[in-house]
């Protein structure tokens, strides 16, 4: 599994979101590639309009808002 | 001489500083920020920008978009780039480029405070002028529009009226200078913020708003001192003499030396009041403060390995020239 954070430089949200995205994943044992992607010319290429975008396995899951915890429950199958 | 620059610039920052101003009326601009950021679903908009999207919808859309997607100047140019590369064209994604860092919440309010008329006039010439930069750039180039995948948005969002209801009593605060008033709306923005709002959300709402107020108040705070050493340092007579006539040329030039600068997010609006203060004429100012944020050497640089130079400099070209117009216009009418 992989999981990519595509934000901005400078983008304070954007960090936001890969942070909690790492805490909840320590937080549940959970072993996953993380990646925090700040190329702007990647960003079309993921399909990504608005940051912070982010990529489970190569499919947006989320874009331009902060992931709720049940989103992330369900991305990563924890009950 | 130097002397002179820092203590003008101390006294202005104390001046600025004062709290009924500072709670009353820079503050609630960040928590309007911070509520547009958070209490809003705002996913529902990127259908509007999709390759599939009507043109003249697509286009009014970016130019008024900025007000609620360009919480600050990082998003512009990310959403820019992928709006070109993926989703609705040219034309909408430089609407969207030229209107977002003057109609963002922040923007538009730490304007009105510093700057009164002329911060709402920047405000609204912005959206009309976004929307004139987009429509000819889509004449020029649009008519090759990329294909691409449509960004799905995962679901249609119901009416966000609840983030409504505390953004509109925020905003409100703008609308009556008496601080009893502004007091009591504040009061009751809060109030309704938890009335309608979740623990959970409302942490988000705090949180988010005190993250953009320590992004931008540091940079508010060193601009007005910056702007008002210079007071000290550059003779008024250069400023009466470049900006002070208020014919074309001279917002030509406003236009052009704003489009250089580079400015950290918001620095441009005291660097204007400062400008304004030692004899910039007001039609100049707008020039200055829409051509600004919108450019600066850095983001040309980005924005032309993004499109393209020829494209990239028909951007510039129109962003100078719309913005210097704009200033006439209100030169003129005022």
């Amino acid at each position: 599994m992989k999981v990519q954070v595509y934000g901005a430089e400078r983008c304070a949200k954007c960090q936001n979101v890969y942070d909690s995205i790492k805490t909840f994943l320590e937080r549940h044992g959970i072993e996953v590639e993380m990646e925090h992607v700040k190329d702007l010319g990647k960003l079309a290429e993921a399909g990504i309009l608005m940051t912070p975008g982010v990529v489970v396995d190569g499919k947006v899951v989320s874009q331009g808002k902060i992931p709720a915890e049940k989103d992330l429950q369900q991305w990563f199958s924890v009950a | 001489m130097w002397q002179e620059a820092l203590q003008e610039g101390l006294s202005t920052l104390i001046e600025y500083l004062e709290p009924l101003h500072l709670v009353l009326a820079i503050f609630p601009a960040f928590l309007i920020s911070g509520a547009v950021a958070s209490l809003l679903e705002k996913e529902s908009i990127l259908r509007f920008f999709g390759p599939t999207a009507n043109r003249w919808v697509s286009l009014s859309v970016a130019s008024v978009a900025g007000a609620v997607l360009a919480v600050c100047s990082c998003s512009v140019l990310p959403m820019f780039a992928s709006m070109y590369k993926i989703g609705a064209g040219i034309g909408p994604a430089s609407s969207f480029l030229y209107s977002g860092p003057s109609i963002n919440a922040a923007a538009i309010f730490i304007s009105a405070a510093m700057l009164g008329m002329i911060g709402w006039t920047r405000s609204l010439s912005a959206v009309f002028l976004a929307l004139a930069v987009g429509v000819c750039m889509d004449v020029f180039y649009g008519l090759k529009r990329r294909k691409g995948e449509v960004p799905s948005p995962s679901s249609v969002s119901a009416f966000p009226w609840r983030g409504l209801v505390v953004i509109a009593s925020l905003v409100s605060i703008y609308f009556h200078p008496h601080p009893l008033y502004k007091a009591v709306m504040l009061g009751f923005a809060v109030v309704m913020g938890f009335i309608l709002f979740s623990r959970e959300k409302r942490s988000m709402w705090f949180k988010e708003s005190w993250s953009l107020l320590r992004m931008i108040f540091p940079i508010l705070v060193a601009g007005v001192f910056v702007a008002s050493a210079l007071r000290a340092l550059v003779p008024e007579v250069v400023i009466v003499r470049l900006f002070g006539e208020g014919h074309f040329p001279s917002n030509i030039l406003a236009s052009v030396v704003g489009a250089l600068l580079y400015f950290g997010t918001l620095a441009e609006v005291p660097i204007t009041r400062s400008l304004l203060d030692m004899g910039m004429a007001p039609g100049a100012a707008v020039a200055f403060l829409l051509a600004g944020p919108a450019l600066s050497l850095p983001n040309m640089i980005i924005i032309n390995r993004i499109v393209g130079l020829k494209k990239g400099m028909s951007y510039i070209v129109l962003v100078v020239l719309f913005s210097a117009l704009a200033g006439w216009i209100y030169q003129n009418v005022s």
